[in-house]
């Protein structure tokens, strides 16, 4: 049972790696994950939403350095320990990734995935998106509001729920 | 006697004279009773969308997501306003970790969903797992053809 990895008495061993004497790795395989925290309202019929994401840059943790649960880790959520059970862990394959896609108005874009890790997550990563247009650091000019909700389909339709939220009361 | 001579000819009871309107104003009450029923339905999901709206604006402390801001939640609720026409309601509302509020319609064959964003754009869109999606930006004063737009996913 994932969600009991989280009690008190089981954090010892589910501690994320740090980044004490380890250096960011540029290099992504194929076959590697990304794992996302989601909110049970963005979840439905264990299918992930597109509200699980965000532009521009969405954290995920890399499956090479990291467990599933460790996208609830308070170490990898800036110190916050989540409610347990409320929030989920989608997961996404590297290869799987929507990249390029075109957006409506014939432009290509690209996603791609950037090492960051933080003081006491070091699996942490951002996923971004440019133009292909783009100079290599305009990765976070804000796109479209269209352009912005195709991005977040996308991603949305290539994750799968790897630990399922609580589910939420239906307004 | 009065007994028999009101019902003498049994074939009066059965004239269209007699029955229309009694199967009108047994239809009438038919009708009366599922538009209460369906009135008090979509009052029930409206009223719990406009709570959700209320209890959304309140800063997550947890995911540091921004709060919805006036200009967002404005256009949701004159959206929530124009889809009550058509007897619709979200069936999720959720708040954007990039700031603003999401209206979820789930269709039989599509997901829909309308985005209230903080900078004062707003998009309508629907996709399904294996098609292309459809997405349309709209203004506040569009809301009309963010409804008609929503309208045609329905389908």
């Amino acid at each position: 049972m994932v969600r009991s990895l989280f009690s008190k008495d089981s954090v010892a061993e589910t501690v994320p790696l740090n980044s004490t004497n380890r250096a960011p790795i540029a290099a992504f395989g194929a076959d590697e994950l990304l794992y996302r925290r989601v909110r049970g309202d963005d979840v439905r019929n264990n299918e992930v939403l597109p509200t699980a994401f965000e532009w521009p840059a969405p954290s995920v943790l890399r499956s090479s350095f990291a467990e599933p649960h460790h996208a609830l880790h308070a170490n990898c959520c800036d110190g916050k320990q989540l409610p347990a059970g409320e929030w989920g862990v989608a997961e996404m394959k590297i290869a799987n990734l929507p990249t390029p896609f075109q957006s409506g108005n014939s432009k290509t874009f690209h996603f791609f995935i950037s090492h960051k890790p933080t003081a006491l997550c070091y699996s942490h990563c951002e996923l971004l998106c440019r133009s292909q247009e783009d100079p290599a650091d305009a990765e976070k000019v804000r796109p479209s509001t269209a352009l912005r909700a195709l991005y977040m389909i996308e991603l949305a339709r290539r994750s799968a729920v790897r630990i399922t939220p609580a589910p939420i009361a239906v307004v | 006697m009065t007994y028999q001579t009101q019902f003498a000819d049994p074939n009066d009871m059965l004239s269209s004279e007699t029955v229309i309107p009694i199967y009108q104003n047994l239809c009438l009450d038919r009708m009366r009773s599922e538009y209460r029923s369906q009135f008090a339905r979509r009052k029930r999901q409206l009223e719990s969308c406009r709570l959700a709206l209320m209890a959304l604006t309140t800063a997550d402390e947890i995911s540091a997501t921004p709060q919805p801001n006036l200009a967002a939640t404005t256009t949701a609720l004159k959206f929530l306003e124009a889809i009550a026409k058509y007897d619709s309601a979200p069936d999720r509302v959720v708040i954007n970790l990039d700031g603003g509020l999401t209206f979820y319609f789930f269709f039989s064959r599509r997901t829909a969903f309308v985005q209230f964003l903080n900078d004062n754009t707003n998009v309508v869109a629907a996709y399904a797992k294996n098609d292309q999606p459809d997405i349309q930006e709209f203004a506040p004063t569009e809301i009309d053809g963010a409804v008609a737009f929503l309208e045609r996913q329905r389908g």
